[in-house]
């Protein structure tokens, strides 16, 4: 394909667009899964499955543990509304209903970011969440379509 | 459950605790103060009553990707709403026999839990249900041990399609709910009762579809059970039995701080024997609920319920009932109204206050000899308080 001179100027505004969007997403919550996860995007119901507890292993066959922060945590009230899109109550519910009916047990939840992606650094089969700016190289973002 | 019996689940419980590397232990403890004006629902003398009590502990061991083992031991005290005392609620292994990218289906083999309708399976754990005291049209305190949980085994499942969700269980089995220590027959057949009143079986099925955002809920839940009960010479209720036929429509909307909640139930016990050897009849009763929650923060919660109950779906209003035995007629049904507020002190502390505005006293027991001594009052009202933590 023949390449087209561009001006600069487009493309200089396009880079500061991109840098200042980078900084404003540094809050945004991504999907992370251990390291050891075999899967890079989830569908939006895939997501719900895995929260709900319905999926219980992931493709590999490897079992599925749900992270989480406690229930009153900003950034866990944040991941239900925006990327879970449910209402934390009915989160609450099933995870409830899901331990004390039998069904297995119950997500493993944490008071601090911190303590959180350690968890999800160590734990095989780890899914949770984060903010952008919390990643670090022992966890792995997820593309959630 | 007999001690003895109570003994041998216990220890295996203790044995498997510290066996199990990848354990998971959980559990709940709520204590309340109860409230009737009259018609002894939780002591007979009425008034303000601690008999309110449930205390819950499970752990979950995860043997493998496909194995689990898990229990739950329960102590409630409900005053007359059911026996006081320790239950086994479940004690299950779990095996996940199939899954895929849409589904799984696991088997259960032990005692487990029935979600039979929206609320049952985790009924005694404040955490998971919508009031202190359930709708007693769907969710009778009184027959709370025969329908909860089984002794068999039961498949259940998802599958994801492509307008929804299915959850399934399928379960065959008996109810352990009706020996000494847990005094069932009188609740159901009143204190002349003398005798063993057991379960010969039980099969449940259940059938939830639930739409991709999980703002809406429907299922059906159906049972059908063998009862006996045989006499020892001294009874006032003669040998006998009950086939039971009942089923459960649910429906749940939720959307934002919004959820609205309708169940209906029907039962139909075909009786025979009990009140005089050749005696047979067929006892339809049922009801309904409507309910709307209401969240005005994360912590803080409405709820405003209507609750129906029918001894008999011929009658109603109770006049035929009434005509033929000369008791009230509003012994044969029950209209509650009620409103209730929870608030959650932390995520894991709850407190919770309702009013219960009652017409009739078909919750009450027992079931087939009415005490009208004791359930004198048409108009009634209950309060409840409740703390609970769970960890």
């Amino acid at each position: 394909m023949e390449m087209r001179r561009r001006h600069p100027l487009p493309m200089l505004l396009l880079f500061l667009l991109i840098w200042q969007g980078g900084s404003a997403v540094a809050d945004e919550l991504v999907v992370v899964v251990n390291g050891g996860v075999n899967a890079e995007r989830l569908s939006g119901r895939d997501l719900l499955e895995l929260f709900s507890l319905r999926k219980g292993q992931w493709p590999d066959g490897q079992p599925v543990r749900v992270l989480a922060l406690d229930k009153d945590h900003n950034l866990h009230q944040r991941f239900c509304r925006d990327l879970l899109k449910l209402a934390s109550y009915r989160l609450e519910w099933f995870w409830s209903r899901h331990l004390y009916a039998g069904f297995g047990g119950a997500p493993q939840r944490f008071d601090s970011v911190e303590a959180l992606r350690t968890a999800l650094a160590v734990t095989p089969g780890a899914i949770g969440y984060l903010q952008q700016e919390d990643l670090n190289d022992q966890v792995k973002a997820l593309v959630v379509e | 459950m007999t001690r003895s019996r109570l003994w041998w689940w216990s220890s295996l419980w203790l044995i498997l605790a510290p066996a199990a590397a990848e354990v998971g232990v959980h559990g709940f403890i709520a204590q309340g103060a109860i409230y009737t004006d009259d018609n002894a629902f939780v002591t007979d003398d009425n008034g303000w009553s601690a008999a309110i009590t449930e205390v819950g502990t499970n752990l979950v061991w995860q043997a493998d990707s496909r194995w689990f083992v898990a229990g739950q031991l329960i102590y409630l005290n409900g005053g007359n709403r059911y026996p006081d005392g320790i239950r086994v609620d479940y004690l299950l292994v779990d095996y996940l026999l199939f899954n895929n990218s849409v589904g799984d289906v696991h088997v259960q083999l032990g005692r487990f839990k029935n979600e039979h309708g929206l609320y049952r399976a985790s009924r005694d754990v404040p955490a998971t249900q919508p009031s202190i005291v359930l709708p007693q049209s769907v969710y009778w305190d009184m027959y709370r041990d025969q329908t909860l949980n089984t002794d068999g085994i039961s498949g259940n499942g998802y599958r994801r399609l492509d307008w929804g969700y299915l959850d399934w269980q399928l379960s065959a089995g008996r109810t352990d709910a009706f020996s000494d220590s847990m005094p069932q027959t009188v609740w159901v057949l009143g204190d002349g009762a003398k005798g063993d009143y057991h379960e010969k079986w039980v099969v449940q099925g259940s059938l939830f579809l639930t739409s991709p955002a999980h703002d809406l809920t429907g299922g059906i839940s159906l049972l059908r059970s063998h009862l006996e009960f045989d006499a020892v010479p001294g009874s006032l209720v003669n040998s006998g039995s009950a086939m039971v036929s009942e089923g459960i429509a649910s429906l749940r909307y939720s959307n934002g701080s919004v959820e609205v909640t309708a169940e209906y139930i029907y039962d139909d016990f075909k009786l025979s024997g009990l009140y005089f050897p050749s005696f047979g009849t067929v006892v339809k009763s049922d009801g309904y609920y409507l309910q709307g929650r209401y969240w005005l923060n994360e912590r803080a919660a409405l709820l405003v319920r209507y609750d129906h109950r029918n001894l008999d779906r011929n009658d109603r209003d109770g006049e035929t009932f009434a005509a033929a035995t000369g008791l009230p007629a509003w012994l044969r049904y029950s209209h509650d109204w009620m409103v209730g507020v929870s608030y959650e002190l932390s995520p894991d502390w709850l407190l919770r206050a309702e009013w219960h505005a009652v017409e009739g006293a078909a919750w009450l027991p027992s079931h087939l000899y009415p005490e009208p001594q004791l359930h004198d009052q048409k108009y009634w009202n209950l309060f409840a308080l409740q703390l609970s933590w769970q960890f």
